[in-house]
């Protein structure tokens, strides 16, 4: 598991991403997707996913969806036009600050 | 599948434990309920395993979620915040600068750019600076100092604006905003900052300098007076009143030192100037009463700049644009003045009392109009004290020319 500086710089593009790439996701269902998809190398904090969710609605890059499941409520989020283009920006940013990284700590790819 | 009380449970413990945002609230209770669905087994209690998997939700309290939260959404607000107080400020100081320029010029647009410069400074700039300021300081005590510093700039702004339109009640805003800096905001700031070792010396700086600009403020309003109705009668041109008076003293001179064979002639000659000159002030006093006494009387009221004349128009013509009876009679009084010396002492001595019909420029053109209308009709106030005025000089000069 990363630490979780790592994971907060980088916490926005991985939801936008992971919210681009389906319909409409809920808090626990990102958090399970991207334990997933990590292999559990990546696990979103609580802490810091709904602080994130929030500020991401008011901003109007996410919409929600307010559905009644038994007797509880849940809010299903998806990405709006803005997002979507805010969410290509952030991953070409991140792709392109990975290889300043990997520039800039003299990380060369391993060659077979 | 979680029971309704559980539910309950969890929700109510959220609230106790600080989520005050009901969207946190209920986003945290699915998170909760879905994690205790998924993940306990059998043999857990619900009480325990809720428990151990609140505690992952935060480092030392589970409120950290809604301050983050918070934090996140003012830290939105602060930005945008920044990004409008820098654009209206640069907007009123261009604004402002161009206003400024063509009010020396005497372009027009000048006073609405003014107008429009104010209005941004005082109304978004100043509020807008004075909450990010206080976002940055911790002090309560600096807030209300910061509170106070937007509240005089604040009000300095709107007085220099009434100012600047000649808007009535300027005077008073002025006095008050130079009042709250002397003896609310100077003493509060210096003493705050005096105690501070850090901010000892910059402190006593800006003190300094704020009492000098506020004391280099204050002698500028003593030279500029307000143009309200009193002001103007007083201000209007006291010279030609004090010739009048030099005039007057001369002819007394004068009439002392005539023959004794002209002295009744003269006593005539005295007599009538003198009768019409009490009508003619009698009127100038009639008329500053009547504006003395109008209560919130505008500006445009009392110089008649709109189309209607104002006060002294009203109170000179009827709704007809006819003089009323007290300023025709002035002009029968001047004419019958004028036949009695132009019979007695010649006509050659009448010059200066003209009552004649004229030419007055009305907008672009010129039009014949009446001696009543030319000086009198949508005249401004200090100039219809001031035509007055010149009427009473022209008649003692007229009386000093006959005396023999």
């Amino acid at each position: 598991m990363y630490s979780s500086e790592l994971i907060k710089g980088t916490l926005k593009t991985i939801i936008l991403k992971l919210l681009s790439d389906s319909d409409k996701m809920y808090g626990y269902e990102i958090t399970q997707k991207v334990k997933e998809l990590t292999g559990g190398k990546i696990q979103l904090t609580e802490g810091a996913l709904y602080p994130t969710l929030h500020a991401m609605e008011t901003q109007g890059i996410l919409s929600t969806d307010v559905v009644n499941v038994g007797n509880r409520i849940r809010k299903y989020y998806s990405v709006t036009e803005i997002g979507k283009k805010t969410a290509n920006d952030k991953v070409s940013e991140y792709s392109d600050f990975i290889d300043t990284m990997i520039f800039l700590l003299d990380l060369k790819p391993k060659l077979g | 599948m979680l029971n309704e009380r559980q539910v309950d449970y969890i929700l109510n413990d959220i609230r106790r434990n600080g989520i005050q945002t009901e969207e946190l609230q209920y986003n945290l209770l699915d998170h909760i309920c879905c994690v205790i669905e998924n993940e306990m087994s059998p043999e857990n209690s619900f009480d325990e395993f809720y428990r151990s998997v609140l505690s992952r939700f935060f480092k030392k309290e589970l409120k950290e979620i809604q301050e983050e939260t918070d934090l996140l959404l003012t830290f939105k607000n602060y930005y945008a915040m920044k990004k409008v107080m820098l654009r209206s400020g640069m907007f009123s100081a261009i604004t402002f600068t161009i206003g400024a320029i063509f009010k020396i010029m005497h372009y027009p647009g000048a006073g609405m750019m003014l107008v429009l410069a104010i209005t941004a400074v005082s109304f978004v700039f100043l509020p807008i600076f004075f909450l990010v300021k206080t976002k940055e300081v911790k002090e309560k005590k600096e807030k209300f100092i910061l509170g106070f510093g937007a509240f005089f700039g604040i009000l300095f702004c709107i007085s220099v604006m009434f100012k600047i339109m000649h808007w009535p009640g300027a005077h008073a805003l002025w006095l008050g905003g130079l009042c709250v800096l002397f003896f609310l905001f100077l003493p509060l700031y210096f003493f705050t900052g005096i105690r501070n070792p850090e901010t000892k010396l910059n402190t006593i700086l800006s003190s300094i300098m704020i009492l000098i600009a506020g004391g280099l403020l204050f002698t500028i309003t003593a030279l500029h007076e307000t143009k309200d109705a009193e002001n103007a009668s007083k201000s209007s041109y006291l010279h030609l009143r004090e010739s009048v008076v030099n005039i007057s003293e001369l002819n007394d001179i004068k009439y002392k030192i005539a023959a004794d064979s002209l002295k009744g002639q003269n006593e005539i000659l005295k007599e009538k100037t003198n009768q019409v000159i009490e009508k003619i002030s009698k009127v100038r006093e009639d008329l500053n009463e009547y504006i003395s006494n109008g209560e919130e009387i505008k500006e445009e009221n009392i110089n008649g700049a709109k189309v209607g004349g104002g006060l002294p128009t009203m109170y000179l013509f009827d709704d007809n644009q006819k003089p009323k009876p007290y300023l025709s009679e002035i002009k029968s009084e001047i004419i019958q003045l004028k036949k009695f010396i132009g019979s007695i002492y010649g006509n050659e001595k009448i010059e200066l009392l003209n009552t004649s019909d004229g030419l007055k420029i009305v907008g672009d053109e010129e039009e014949m109009t009446t001696w009543e209308k030319i000086y009198f009709y949508q005249v401004p106030l200090d100039y219809v004290y001031r035509n007055l005025d010149q009427l009473i000089l022209n008649i003692r000069i007229t009386e000093g020319n006959c005396i023999k």
